[in-house]
């Protein structure tokens, strides 16, 4: 593992005890592969990303996570819609996103945020994405989540547990 | 102690553990030890009601030096300090603080700001403007431009700075306030706002404050991107601008705190006078260039350093003066967390294609600064532009570093000439970092934001609610300057 890595796991590390006291239970237990880092060296070390296969989620997605540490307001937490837009990394996938609808509300164990859907095109592939943003303190955990434009479901139950049980 | 000594068990291993824990802590600080310092000198000190300071402005005010000093919100255990000159529980505001006797600094007046803990409330920014400057400001009034919280700009009329009077209130459903600037001169503002609508929680909203009693809005401004309706990806969100007045015609903006900094430079005249409208190609119009940073650091501070003559380059044909800007990065995560956040030099002779040429950060080791606790790392510089150290001298806060002072005369190789790293109180508060998901805290100096005045006193203020501390130069080092 590349040093990079190691200080992305260090740091998700740090938050995810609060997210695995959680009692949610994940909706579906697709197959989650862990795969590199999927994007190149930006402003904060690579976190953990994986993939699911089209024979577990019906069509191929990406999902990232990683924690950005003192992103977030300390005593308010995520507020809305423009801290999901601005840090969940759904940009590293395409810098011209479009939201789909408002975000909503979002929550795994004690970490609390918002989650937004958006679309784009990808190598001229229209595509869905989900932005997530979670906090603890003045920490937060970005996630996103990339799959093909014409697969809509809920997500939340694979971020779920996906934070619940890093490997 | 944090290292898993009980494991050890032979007396050589625990003897070895002890001595490197010993030599990891070493630097750490404790109350009762003095201040570090090299070729600066402690005047004077005040405790600033024990609250955690962000900006100060020192005002020649008559035959009296005045300073002003924003506060972040309290904390949890005190969200609501007491003010002893009251006895009233406030929250934190401004504090007004008669220097002119710098040993013997008078705590004049506490300004009550918005209620919120850190960043969340208070009255973090300051400037200030005489009414004899202000092109329709009544001439013998002092102005105090603050922040109030994060929701509103407030103008207040400090000439007896013991009790102040409200004049004017710039509100609008702000998200977000932060290090605004405003123009003696001129009256321009450039008020650092989170604008209904804007994709940021920090952009510029300019203002025409000449007359402070009726404030009049100009324009919103910030990158493409930021504006209401856009999507895609969000432009990093602005810290604060500096302007260089109506002459330079060169307003400099920072953008990011530690991670992915802009500079832009932005022609002054086309920004007041263009069309106002939030369109990209209307935000676009006014900038002359951008200087994009590594995405590991971001810019608190951009203080122009125009027309400085390079001794290095006395006898070249072309480019003996250059105009520079210093940049300054913030440190936002204890214990160094992050990528080293720090000071830059760039080179802006050439305005459409800046370029960085030199760089200046603590020796790290020096000082053990990342077991120290709390952030370690450039903050805030100086931005006061007088003659005593203008172009010479740079005054930069480091948090647990205190404060350093740059000789900048060769901006291409910046040397540190002195330091002073306060020390800490009862009243400083510790700095946590969650070990195992349990908070693992120590205490530490964190030197958040600096200016001087006119008689080359330095005033540096603490995040970590130690008060303000009024430093010199030696005088072997000022003669050194030519002072």
């Amino acid at each position: 593992m590349r040093p990079v890595k190691l200080v992305g796991a260090m740091f998700l590390a740090m938050l995810l005890p609060a997210a695995s006291m959680s009692h949610q239970e994940p909706v579906e237990a697709h197959t989650w592969t862990a795969i590199d880092w999927p994007f190149p060296r930006d402003g904060w070390p690579a976190g953990r990303a994986f993939r699911c296969a089209p024979s577990s989620c019906d069509a191929p997605a990406i999902l990232t996570l990683r924690v950005k540490l003192g992103m977030c307001n300390c005593d308010t937490g995520v507020r809305d819609d423009l801290e999901v837009d601005g840090l969940s990394d759904v940009d590293l996938v395409s810098s011209t996103f479009v939201p789909l609808a408002p975000g909503t509300l979002f929550q795994v164990g004690a970490l609390r945020g918002r989650m937004r859907e958006y679309e784009a095109v990808v190598d001229g592939t229209k595509k869905r994405l989900v932005g997530v943003v979670l906090s603890r303190g003045c920490d937060v955990v970005a996630a996103s989540l990339v799959t093909s434009d014409r697969h809509r479901r809920d997500w939340a139950g694979d971020f779920t547990r996906l934070l619940q049980n890093l490997p | 102690m944090s290292l898993p000594c009980t494991k050890w068990t032979s007396v050589l291993s625990i003897a070895a553990c002890v001595l490197l824990s010993n030599a990891v802590h070493a630097k750490e600080q404790a109350i009762g030890d003095p201040p570090e310092a090299k070729n600066m000198e402690l005047v004077g000190w005040n405790d600033l009601q024990q609250r955690s300071a962000y900006q100060p402005t020192v005002f020649h005010q008559g035959n009296r030096w005045i300073a002003y000093i924003g506060h972040h919100g309290g904390t949890e255990a005190v969200p609501r300090p007491v003010n002893p000159l009251t006895g009233q529980a406030e929250f934190n505001g401004t504090s007004i603080v008669d220097v002119t006797d710098p040993k013997k600094p008078i705590y004049l007046y506490h300004l009550p700001g918005q209620e919120g803990l850190g960043e969340s409330g208070a009255a973090q920014m300051t400037r200030v403007c005489s009414g004899a400057q202000l092109p329709k400001g009544d001439k013998s009034t002092i102005y105090l431009l603050r922040t109030f919280g994060n929701i509103a700009h407030e103008i207040w009329n400090v000439t007896d700075p013991a009790a102040p009077k409200l004049v004017s209130r710039i509100e609008g459903q702000l998200k977000d306030t932060h290090k605004s600037w405003w123009e003696c001169d001129t009256g321009i503002a450039y008020l650092v706002s989170g604008a209904p609508g804007w994709r940021t929680r920090r952009m510029t909203q300019v203002y025409d404050l000449s007359d402070p009693a009726h404030p009049v809005k100009i324009r919103d401004f910030g990158l493409p991107g930021q504006q209401p309706g856009s999507s895609g990806s969000v432009p990093t969100e602005l810290h604060g601008p500096i302007s260089a007045g109506p002459d330079s015609n060169r307003v400099y903006f920072g953008y990011g705190t530690n991670k992915g900094g802009i500079i832009q430079i932005v022609d002054r005249k086309k920004l007041l006078e263009g069309p106002g409208e939030p369109t990209p190609e209307n935000l676009k119009a006014p900038e002359i260039s951008q200087l994009a940073l590594s995405p590991l650091i971001g810019a608190h501070t951009v203080l122009p350093l125009l027309k400085m003559p390079i001794p290095e380059f006395k006898n070249d044909k072309d480019g003996q003066t250059r105009d520079m800007v210093m940049i300054v990065d913030e440190s936002l995560v204890n214990e160094c967390a992050e990528a080293r956040q720090m000071v830059w030099f760039a080179d802006i002779t050439v305005e459409t294609r800046p370029m960085v040429v030199s760089n200046f950060t603590v020796d790290e080791a020096s000082g053990d600064f990342c077991q120290r606790g709390g952030r370690f790392g450039s903050h805030s510089s100086n931005e006061a532009a007088f003659a005593i150290f203008n172009k010479k001298v740079v005054f930069v806060t480091f948090f647990n570093a205190g404060v350093r002072a740059i000789d900048i005369r060769d901006p291409f190789r910046p040397k540190e000439i002195g330091y002073f790293i306060p020390a800490i109180t009862q009243a400083t508060t510790p700095r946590c970092v969650k070990i195992n998901g349990a908070d693992r805290c120590k205490t530490a100096i964190q030197s958040n934001n600096v200016e001087i005045d006119d008689r080359g006193y330095v005033y540096v203020v603490d995040r970590a609610n130690t008060g303000v501390h009024i430093l010199k130069l030696s005088d072997e080092t000022l003669k050194s300057i030519g002072q």
